[in-house]
């Protein structure tokens, strides 16, 4: 089992990424599933992958990096044993800390699970309130990510994704970062290759 | 940092029209729900989370929308021809928001957007 953990603030474009890469793995044959958190205790991010025609398993009413860690372990587990996917998009929720997902996911031993690179989504059109507002959950984002996507690029001047691309640079200067709009398929086929599906 | 800085609010709750409704007119209808639902997350006219909706209505249409950082980021994407009815589910994330004033302030919304959309709101279960 893959898993591609996709790490990205309330509102960033998690949703919408997830639905445009699991259709492309889908076309090239590839079984997935998809897990979502919502911290709400009303799931909606289900309901709208659902739509899609694509597999879905929700946890909600908490978050999977604390609180519902064990409902994560045991999500993993299950698909693994009833499902049996060779791809696993698993999207935390916006306030998700990947220190702590991270951790608990090394409880996951029975599984054999291969990771994708670490992927943070940014908002470009918020990342300059976000930063000011909530530092610490972004930089750490930024930190635990081998890829940090820019999105929404579509909306936003080139100058503006300039000043972001530095400031990410600042924060963690190994990490790769890639300009997308996932709604208007901006840099799709460029991240797909990236992930070597 | 995790979610507990922030305040969950969630909700669903049908939607009946006075008369059934094309695409657009219930674009512009849950345009409006989820502009008066950002301000009740927002602060200063910015919220630091998201509102996020979904509908499906009974004979088939779907409905997504959300709002997040700026009200000029709202979205509704509508797929379907008309509607009479519609089950909506819908969250409300916010970073500075109270949740008992989200709360109460939602109510006071819904029951706004039923008088100037003329639109009645059924079976309502909210959750903090």
């Amino acid at each position: 089992m893959r898993l591609l953990i996709l790490f990205g603030f309330f509102g960033a474009g998690k949703t919408t990424l997830i639905i445009k890469l699991a259709k492309n793995f889908v076309r090239r044959n590839k079984k997935v599933a998809i897990v979502v958190n919502d911290v709400g205790k009303i799931g909606i991010d289900d309901k709208v992958i659902e739509h899609y025609g694509l597999k879905v398993k929700e946890i909600f009413g908490g978050c999977i990096c604390c609180q519902l860690g064990t409902d994560l372990v045991e999500t993993l587990d299950f698909l693994e044993k009833n499902y049996n996917p060779e791809i696993v998009i698993l999207e935390p929720s916006g306030g998700a800390s990947p220190e702590a997902l991270y951790s608990t996911l090394k409880y996951v031993r029975e599984l054999k699970i291969i990771y994708f690179p670490k992927i943070s989504l940014i908002d470009a059109t918020q990342f300059n309130v976000l930063i000011e507002v909530i530092e610490p959950l972004i930089k750490a984002q930024i930190k635990n990510s081998d890829i940090v996507l820019i999105n929404k690029i579509d909306v936003v001047l080139e100058k503006n994704v300039e000043e972001i691309k530095k400031d990410i640079k600042k924060i963690n200067e190994k990490s790769s970062i890639l300009p997308i709009s996932a709604l208007e398929n901006i840099n799709m086929n460029e991240l797909i290759s990236i992930l070597e599906v | 940092m995790s979610e507990h800085v922030f305040k969950v609010f969630a909700s669903k709750f049908w939607i009946e029209f006075d008369s059934e409704k094309d695409k657009n007119q219930i674009s512009n209808i849950f345009k409006a729900l989820l502009e008066k639902l950002f301000y009740v997350g927002s602060k200063n006219d910015v919220l630091v989370g998201h509102v996020k909706l979904f509908g499906k209505g009974f004979q088939g249409m779907y409905v997504k929308g959300n709002v997040t950082g700026k009200l000029e980021n709202l979205k509704v994407e509508i797929e379907g021809g008309r509607e009479k009815r519609i089950k909506m589910w819908l969250n409300i994330i916010s970073h500075q928001g109270e949740a008992e004033k989200i709360k109460s302030n939602f109510c006071n919304v819904l029951r706004e957007f039923e008088d100037e959309m003329n639109v009645r709101i059924e079976n309502l279960e909210v959750v903090l």
